[in-house]
């Protein structure tokens, strides 16, 4: 079940300490805590959004933290500190995989600039860790939805699925709609959707 | 602002992922006027990080995704007989890696559209494993006279 915190109240130390006495539902209900959180992290970090690459990525952070916590001796030290740790790893992961999209030569590296945004991430505010907050702000998120027309929820909820514009605009409630007109409507649902946002 | 206008929508695109309409060089433009306007900025922030919140629970519950997590937790747990390491967990890449090298073995060179549609991959991780083959002499881009890579071929 994803996006249902998990029943257990043990904080993330005692979930760690627990997993390494052998309880596995423990890593079971540390990973779903964070899973979300994470992976939210790691798209506003990515310079691609693609969600297979995600994926990937993902896959590689969850094997570092979860070697990290089979190595013996291993203790996150204070509260909090299982939280900053793989938040560390998530920030390294993801600093690697951007240079990587920027060397290699691959068509798909064509899609991402020369000159390096990596300035540009340095500033970016950093998104929320803790899994709570990121609840409270995905109910908030939800509740602005709530207010959108229909149409203009549809649209969100394609692009939400990753579909691009060119899909979209297979689908029959868009085939009227020209390439550059759906674009100009995504922008408006999202204007709406920031300013909605902005007052909860 | 007339600048700023001018950007809305790339801004957008850029932050969703979405590169239909931004070539290499619009990309350049934006990234050139973010480094200068601290509004577009903040307004490309805020468009990633709605965008971030909204995809990741789709991105999440997709069936593929939670096979691998599933499988990941499984590989952990305490009971696991085998400890894996890092190199058992296959990643899409290099599935795709494997499907695009058996492929050119029996076929020999090929067009590159032809490539994509015979594996039936789609464009990441098409691209990502070739570049990977090539990379590892497991394959030869031959480019065309734009120097745009044309064929692949068996290394």
């Amino acid at each position: 079940m994803i996006f249902e915190m998990p029943d257990d109240k043990r904080g993330d130390e005692d979930l760690v300490k627990a997993y390494q006495q052998g309880d596995d539902s423990a890593l079971t209900n540390l990973i779903k805590r964070y899973e979300a959180p994470l992976r939210r992290y790691v798209l506003f970090r990515s310079w691609v959004k693609e969600p297979s690459f995600i994926d990937d990525i993902l896959q590689t952070i969850c094997l570092i933290i979860f070697n990290g916590l089979r190595k013996e001796g291993f203790t996150p030290k204070g509260a909090g500190s299982f939280k900053a740790w793989a938040y560390r790893i998530c920030n390294n992961i993801c600093l690697d995989e951007n240079q990587k999209v920027r060397r290699r030569e691959s068509p798909l590296s064509q899609w991402y600039p020369d000159e390096s945004p990596d300035e540009l991430n340095e500033v970016k505010p950093e998104p929320a860790t803790d899994p709570l907050v990121f609840e409270e702000q995905r109910t908030q998120l939800h509740r602005a939805l709530d207010k959108l027309k229909p149409p203009e929820r549809r649209l969100f909820e394609l692009r939400r699925q990753s579909l691009s514009y060119k899909q979209i605009k297979e689908m029959p409630d868009f085939q009227r709609f020209s390439l550059g007109r759906l674009r100009l409507k995504y922008y408006e649902v999202m204007e709406k959707v920031k300013k909605l946002l902005s007052k909860e | 602002m007339k600048q700023c206008e001018k950007y809305k929508l790339d801004l957008l695109d850029y932050a969703t992922g979405e590169m239909t309409f931004l070539t290499k060089a619009k990309q350049q433009k934006l990234f050139s006027h973010l480094r200068q306007c601290a509004s577009c900025r903040k307004a490309f922030y805020d468009y990633e990080s709605i965008y971030a919140l909204a995809v990741t629970e789709a991105h999440t519950k997709r069936p593929e995704f939670r096979k691998r997590m599933d499988a990941l937790i499984e590989q952990f747990k305490s009971s696991a007989q085998v400890k894996p390491a890092p190199t058992d967990v296959k990643t899409e890449i290099d599935s795709a890696a494997e499907k695009i090298h058996d492929y050119l073995k029996s076929s020999g060179r090929t067009l590159i559209p032809k490539l994509r549609d015979k594996t039936g991959l789609v464009d990441y991780p098409f691209y990502e494993a070739v570049s990977w083959l090539v990379m590892n002499d497991k394959a030869i881009y031959t480019k065309d006279k734009d120097n745009r890579p044309h064929y692949v071929s068996p290394g």
